[in-house]
Order: C-alpha cells, then structure tokens, then sequence
C-alpha cells in the first residue's frame, strides 16, 4: 500500500491517507438552478478498483474532473491522495495532477502530432517530477503494454485505436501515479481489444499498487473490479434529470 | 517543451499556417517597405544639396525648378541668357553661382553642363565637397577667363580643341556602365535612354570619376559648358554658351537671400525666379505628406487584415484543437500553460513572416536601388536595419500578440468547461 517513490515539491501526497475521500462535496455549473452534484461523503480506498456507473448526463465526468482537479467544487472537502483540493489554487491542482495521477480518456487520448514516445512523455512535460531516465522509462513501458517498437515513433494520429488507449496506459503510469482515472476508457474498443486493454490495465494497476476509478456503461466489465458504485446511489442531487442533461449537453462535450 | 508543442503543433497544420504566415509576410513587408522608403526618400532629398541659398532658373513651379536642376528629374522648362547669368553671378553679395545646363543625355544618364565652380563649390549632405575617386575634373584652363586670354576668343569661333571634350562621370554611372579613365563617349540629345540622335563624331574624354556620394551627382556626366555647345553647334567652338538652363548661387551672408531673391525675380531682361532649396523641399514635403499618410494608413490596414486573419485561423482551431487541449490540461499544464502555448504560436509565426519579410525588402531594394535612384533620382539604403524598422517590427508583433489574445484566450477557457 504504501508508495515506493517520494515527491519533490509541494504539495505532495501522504501515504495514509485514503486515494480519494469526498465529504459533502456540492458541485454546480455556473448559470445551473440546482447542483449537479451532491455528495455526503464517499471515499476510495489506495490500491482499490472502482467501477462507476451512471446514466449519461448524471455528473459522472463532472465527478472525474472534481476528483482531478480540473473543476473546483462549489462546497465541502475533496481530499485527493491527502491532498486538499477545496484548498489549493488550480495552479497547484493541476501540477499535483501532473505528479500522482494518470488519466486516460474515452479516445483522442494522443496529441496527434506528437509520436507515441513524445506522447508517453508529455506525463512529465508540466509535471515536478523528473524522470532521471525518461526516455528509457517511456520506452519499458510501451515494451510492456506490447506496443510494436516500430509504432513508437509514429505520430499519434497514425496508430489503432486499441494501440492508442495502449500507449494512453504507458503515460498515466508513467509517475507510477497512485490513482488511475479512466473516463470511458474501452467505448471505443472492440470486444478483444477492450479485454486485453482492460487486462493491461488492471494488471498495470496492481503492479505500480494504483488506485483505479474507471466509469463505464459497460456492466459487462464491473464483475473485475473491487467494487461497484452507481453514481445515483451516491449523489443525493435531486436535480430534474431533464435539467442535467440539458445543463451537461451544454456544458461539458464529453458528459 | 512549449516550444516544441507549439513547433510541432504548427507543423502538423502547415497549410493554414503557410498560408497565414504568407499573409502576414506580404504586410509587413509593405509596413517596412513604405516605412523605410519614406524615411529614406527624405533623407535623400535632404542631403543632396547643402550650402546652396538660391537656386536661379526659367520662370516656372518652384517645385520643377527644384526638380530639374537638383534631382535631374522632370525636364527643364526654359532656358536663361549667359548675360542674365553674368549679370547677377558679379553681384556684391554673391560668394559664388555655379551655371548648369541640362538637356543632353548618355544611355539614360543625364548630362550637366556646368564649370569648374561646380567641382569648387557644390555641397552635399552635410557640406561635403565633390571628391574624385580616379582623375581629375575637366580642365580648369578650358573656362572662360583662360579661354580670352588665349586670344581666340575674340573672333567667337573655332575648331573643337581636345581638351573640351572631357567628361567627369558619376560613380554609379562608371560603375554601371563599366567605364574607366581615358574611355571615350557620345553624347545624345535629349533625355531618352534609346535616343537615335547621337552627337556623332564628337566623343568625349573620360577624365575623371567621382566618389559615391548618394545624391543624384551618381547619376550624372559631367562636362564643360564649351564641350557642351560645341557639340550641339557641330564641332563649332564659342568661348560663351548662348544660355544655360539654372544656376546654384551661394550668398556671402545669408541675410541678403530675400533681397536677392526679390531682385531676381523682378529682373527686367528676362522672367527668371529664384527659389530656396529648404523652402521648396518642404514644400514637396507638404505635397508629399498627404500621400505618405495615405501610404501609411493602407499599410496599416493591409497589417491589421492580415492580423485578423491570424486569429480567424487561430479561432477556428479551437474546436477542432479541444481533445489536444484537454489532454495537456490533464497533463497537467495550466489554463495559463494552454494560453501561452497558443501566444507562442502566434509569436512563432510572425517572427517567421518579420524575418521573411525582413530579407524579402532587402533583397527587393538591392534590385530596385538602381532604378529609384536612376528614374526619381531617390538614394535609398539596401540595409533596413534601422531604429524605425527595428521599432516597427516590435509593434507589429505587440499587435499580433494582443489580437493572439482572443484565440489563446478562447482555447484556454474551453477546457475549463470539460
């Protein structure tokens, strides 16, 4: 459980404290009537899977984005790895982001004029933590995720999609973060490359000891994780879900 | 690592950056070029004639006047009687006039008639004296003083001697022409570069080549006002020119110029005026000067279009660069990081066009040098590296970057809303 590798720079991450912990976490869009969200509390555990499902337009990417840092919430206390989110600037959110958590999203996860080495490498462009041997790290491990040696210095834009999400994996490991977001992360995957993707991802997990919070519409999947969670069950938003989906179409594209 | 994203992010567009950075390039090159020209083309003016008070010609513009004797642009209207010159070149006041006769050419060049006063007196720039690189001036013997002595004078006329027929070239007309000392040359009449009317049989001496001086004296053969009748009279020789074309007065005080100038232009014999070289300069100024804003102002708005363009090009990205963005947001660069990267962009493409254009002008005002001076008698300076240049540039990207805010602006905020 513990995390082998120490961090330079404030703020960093506390080794006993809970992955994720929300406590009455509110969250409304501006120009929204009513939160989107509203969470008494709920907590991810280090090293623990979570599966989070939820029905489109309820909050489940807002949720992502709150828990890493890229939205502010409007009231109540997100700790993250420790870390005090409601209390930190977005500056130092986003580099706290940069050195303990990886992020891999539905698709469109490479720059496309970067090549899948470059964009293994962007995890440290803005991150505090410098690789003493970067480029060796990147190259272990698109070795790892089984990514032909002659695709690594393709542009982004010029792989599979099932080789993209693969090198989406190298880079949110790259720190070897110790919480691992997925947004939808296999949609746009066939049934053997979602398996073997999703077998590369939890295997990745378990070795690097990385929490994984992973939202899918695919229930098919939730049996692998160790726990599931529907986001209605724990958003106590009595929002009109006419009014999510309208406010979500309108304020986030990938809602 | 900004710098390579934006680099590569650049790359990865080229044909709407190519085109972009093109736009931009075609504007400041004009920026630069009417800039520079503008700056340059007064300087110019300014430095070509200096020490001079009066200038005394044919009743005509001030402004033609001013052209024809001194930037040997336009053509003469009248010419003025050799006794109207000797009459008031012994004025009192007069520290020295020197007479100048135009009206003859040689493969485009024009041809000044003139005496050795010219080569004593005139000033340019800041009163520096004609200097020979090669040679001497026509001969001094050959004036008029020296020729009544010689006791021919008295009967008006007689064969061409040799050394009437000498020729002090300008530095640019040397150059060139490939013309070197001892060389012999025909003159044509008229001012036509492709004249069929040579003064045939009547070749002049190359004695002499000036240093370069950056005035229209460049562009100009020079020879003795006899030479120069003597060709137009058939090999006839007189001691005096019936007439010459102006003459440049310098006064031993300047308090006399507007008596002098009065008197001359109410002169009995014949209508002649008499112009100062500084009044009718900032009178072309003044003619000028509305033109000059109206170049600046087009310019300005070819910049400001091209800018526009710019940040159409940037906006419209925006959606389509949404993915990227976020995923540099979850890497972990900030809104500002995003806003930067988009700026850099901006810079990276119009230092790119600054430097084209930069070279674009230089390499166009090598090529046009020769012909602005030779067709408007305008010296303009190949290197445009100058403080207004240098200033100019600074604006335009300052420009760029503040109309780069919106797009830049636009694409940071967009990623908060994911």
């Amino acid at each position: 459980m513990a995390l082998s590798k120490t961090t330079r720079g404030a703020p960093s991450a506390s080794d006993d404290s809970a992955a994720v912990s929300l406590r009455d976490v509110r969250f409304a869009y501006p120009k929204a009537s009513a939160p989107l969200l509203s969470i008494p509390e709920w907590h991810i555990q280090r090293g623990e899977s979570v599966f989070l499902q939820g029905a489109s337009g309820a909050g489940k990417s807002t949720l992502l984005n709150i828990i890493a840092g890229v939205l502010p919430v409007s009231a109540g206390q997100v700790s993250v790895l420790g870390a005090r989110f409601d209390q930190l600037s977005q500056r130092q959110r986003d580099r706290f982001r940069a050195d303990h958590m990886g992020y891999i999203f539905q698709q469109f996860n490479l720059i496309p004029y970067l090549s899948a080495l470059d964009n293994v490498l962007l995890a440290q462009a803005f991150s505090s933590k410098k690789h003493p041997d970067a480029s060796t790290r990147a190259r272990e491990l698109l070795d790892r995720l089984a990514l032909p040696e002659s695709c690594w210095n393709h542009a982004g834009d010029q792989l599979s999609i099932g080789q993209q999400q693969r090198v989406a994996i190298a880079r949110a490991l790259f720190h070897a973060p110790a919480l691992i977001i997925a947004d939808e992360p296999t949609s746009a995957l066939d049934g053997d490359n979602r398996d073997a993707f999703l077998d590369l991802l939890m295997q990745s997990c378990a070795q690097e000891q990385s929490a994984l919070l992973m939202v899918s519409h695919d229930t098919s999947l939730a049996p692998r994780f160790d726990r599931v969670e529907r986001l209605s069950d724990i958003n106590q938003s009595v929002i009109n879900q006419n009014a999510i989906n309208q406010s979500a179409t309108a304020e986030g594209p990938s809602c | 690592m900004l710098m390579t994203l934006a680099y590569r992010s650049l790359m990865a567009r080229k044909t709407s950056v190519l085109m972009t950075v093109l736009a931009l390039l075609v504007s400041i090159s004009v920026l630069i070029s009417v800039e520079h020209i503008r700056v340059q083309s007064k300087t110019s003016f300014a430095n070509t004639v200096s020490g001079t008070d009066l200038i005394v010609g044919a009743r005509t513009g001030s402004l033609n006047l001013l052209l024809y004797s001194v930037f040997r642009v336009g053509s003469p209207t009248n010419n003025i009687a050799w006794s109207t010159f000797e009459d008031i070149s012994q004025s009192a006041e007069i520290e020295w006039a020197i007479p100048l006769s135009l009206g003859d050419s040689h493969r485009g060049y024009r041809v000044l008639g003139t005496d050795e006063r010219y080569f004593q007196h005139f000033k340019y720039g800041n009163k520096h004296a004609l200097t020979f690189r090669e040679g001497r001036a026509f001969q001094a013997g050959s004036g008029f003083e020296g020729l009544g002595s010689e006791g021919q004078g008295s009967e008006g006329k007689r064969s061409v001697d040799q050394s009437h027929l000498e020729v002090v070239l300008g530095a640019a007309v040397a150059q060139q022409l490939n013309y070197a000392l001892g060389e012999q040359i025909l003159l044509s009449h008229g001012i036509a570069s492709a004249s069929f009317n040579q003064h045939q049989g009547s070749p002049f001496t190359v004695v002499g080549i000036l240093d370069p001086t950056g005035t229209p004296v460049d562009q100009t053969v020079h020879v003795s006002l006899q030479g120069l009748s003597a060709v137009h009279q058939g090999g006839q020789f007189s001691a005096d020119p019936d007439s010459i074309t102006a003459f440049m007065v310098a006064l031993k005080s300047r308090m006399g110029v507007f008596s002098l100038q009065r008197r001359v232009n109410q002169y009995r014999a014949e209508p002649i005026m008499a112009i100062l070289p500084g009044v009718a300069l900032s009178e072309l100024w003044q003619m000028m000067g509305m033109l000059e804003q109206t170049l600046r102002l087009i310019s300005g708005l070819v910049l400001v279009s091209a800018l526009l363009g710019l940040s159409a090009m940037l906006l419209s990205a925006v959606r389509e660069r949404r993915h990227e963005v976020q995923l540099l947001r979850m890497a972990g660069a900030s809104p500002l990081v995003v806003f930067l990267l988009s700026e850099l962009e901006v810079v990276l493409m119009t230092v790119t066009a600054t430097v084209c254009a930069w070279g674009l002008v230089s390499a166009g005002l090598v090529i046009g040098q020769a012909l602005l001076a030779s067709e408007f008698g305008v010296f303009i300076s190949a290197d445009i590296v100058t403080a207004s240049s240098l200033w100019m540039s600074g604006v335009v990207l300052g420009s760029a970057v503040l109309i780069g805010a919106l797009p830049a602006a636009a694409m940071a905020l967009n990623t908060r809303r994911s």
